[in-house]
């Protein structure tokens, strides 16, 4: 699944000419030095808690397109918040015997698509409180389980989101 | 900061914590009774016994979930048991609630032995229309989960993992349209193989990433590495 070529070394070396960090590992991790030694316009994800593996303002000036973190005064937080409470809710709505992968898929992709055509560098992942996320996230997983044949009841994923619209009770930012 | 703390100790004593039980149907009274327990209850027992399934129609079950932890790895505070570990549980229950309207109930268990965990849940999914397992080591929490996933019929979910997976993943699906690269072109070096990070590879894998390198505290995991494996990062090395 990784590292084919067989790659030794530390994280300095192994990070240089890659696109793409995901750190979920210790505060600090992550140096300017390192950023810059990836491949043009990097995307950072430093989810380390409560410190990340870079700091945002440091990840940006080393030259890195997106930066997100696990930190809710930062934009793009990463917060499992945004997942499982719609998962659950769309594998409950079908009787799901399972989560799997395609539902998984499915939870991702309803996740990024609501930023839709307000994307920016620093509004790639939805606020954790934008009560369209859990609706949507539902309706997409009841799709994607029936699809992949562990739903035990066939649901209207319509109706799936429009009943999780009503059981919500976060506040719109 | 020290605020916040304060209020979070205060907002927990002055509560007794964050849950209680709510019953749908009021008892107030003889009729209540017979209908909400004896003789009345009979009835769905008697067409759950006939059809096992209908326990969806009849009961909670289908709207409830069990948080389930051994306290093992608990935010950030690591491996501090299951009582300290409630708080932590309850929260999640709350959040289930607030975002969704699920049911979940907390349950923080005595034990960090694999086979134990397994067999306790196993034993609990009459009750329950799914499984949230939170805060539970690597590698155990590897082990268990797919255990529990070929041994029952109900939906195993280790938020820990994929809850974090599926956030980051939506954010870099995004990130990439920026940048106008794809998932098949990119190269992604991971850095982090707990709980999280395994499962960060194995969704960017289903996305179709195939250049990956996973780093841990000793460097670069390869396929044979002397050093510092287990199970789960050998099969992510092959």
């Amino acid at each position: 699944m990784t590292n084919k070529d067989k790659v030794e070394g530390p994280l300095e070396e192994v990070i240089k000419e890659t696109d793409v960090f995901i750190g979920v590992s210790v505060g600090g991790a992550l140096t300017k030095e390192m950023v810059e030694s990836m491949n043009d316009d990097p995307i950072i994800f430093a989810m380390a808690n409560p410190d990340p593996e870079i700091m945002p303002d440091d990840a940006k000036a080393a030259g890195a397109k997106v930066i997100g973190t696990g930190r809710s005064d930062f934009p793009n937080q990463v917060n499992n918040v945004l997942a499982f409470p719609g998962i659950f809710r769309g594998a409950l709505d079908v009787r799901a015997t399972r989560i799997n992968e395609r539902m998984k898929v499915a939870a991702a992709e309803a996740i990024a698509n609501l930023v839709g055509d307000q994307l920016t560098e620093d509004y790639v992942i939805p606020n954790p409180f934008d009560p369209r996320v859990a609706p949507a996230v539902a309706s997409e997983v009841a799709k994607a389980a029936m699809e992949s044949g562990v739903a035990r009841i066939q649901v209207n994923p319509e109706e799936v989101k429009r009943r999780t619209q009503e059981l919500t009770t976060i506040d719109e930012d | 900061m020290t605020n916040l703390k304060e209020e979070a100790l205060h907002l927990h004593k002055v509560n007794q914590g964050k849950l209680a039980t709510h019953s749908k149907i009021p008892i107030r009274n003889e009729q209540d009774l017979s209908l909400a327990y004896s003789p009345g209850v009979a009835e769905p027992c008697k067409a759950i016994y006939d059809n096992k399934d209908a326990v969806y129609d009849f009961t909670m079950k289908g709207n409830m979930v069990a948080v389930v932890t051994d306290g093992s790895a608990v935010l950030g505070l690591g491996n501090i048991g299951p009582e300290a570990a409630l708080p932590v549980m309850e929260g999640k229950s709350a959040l289930f609630k607030g975002f969704a309207g699920v049911d979940s109930f907390p349950i923080a268990l005595n034990t960090n032995d694999v086979d134990e965990i397994v067999n306790t849940v196993k034993l609990m999914e009459p009750t329950f229309g799914g499984v949230n397992l939170e805060d539970i080591a690597a590698p155990n929490c590897f082990i268990i989960e797919d255990r529990l996933k070929k041994e029952t019929n109900i939906p195993i979910f280790h938020d820990d993992q994929h809850g974090t997976a599926i956030v980051t993943v939506a954010g870099l699906i995004n990130a990439l349209r920026l940048s106008g690269k794809s998932f098949s072109d990119i190269k992604v070096v991971a850095n982090g193989a707990g709980a999280a990070g395994i499962a960060i590879i194995k969704l960017l894998y289903n996305f179709g990433v195939r250049d990956m390198i996973m780093c841990d505290s000793k460097g670069a995991i390869f396929d044979g590495r002397p050093y510092g494996m287990n199970p789960v990062k050998e099969e992510v090395a092959k």
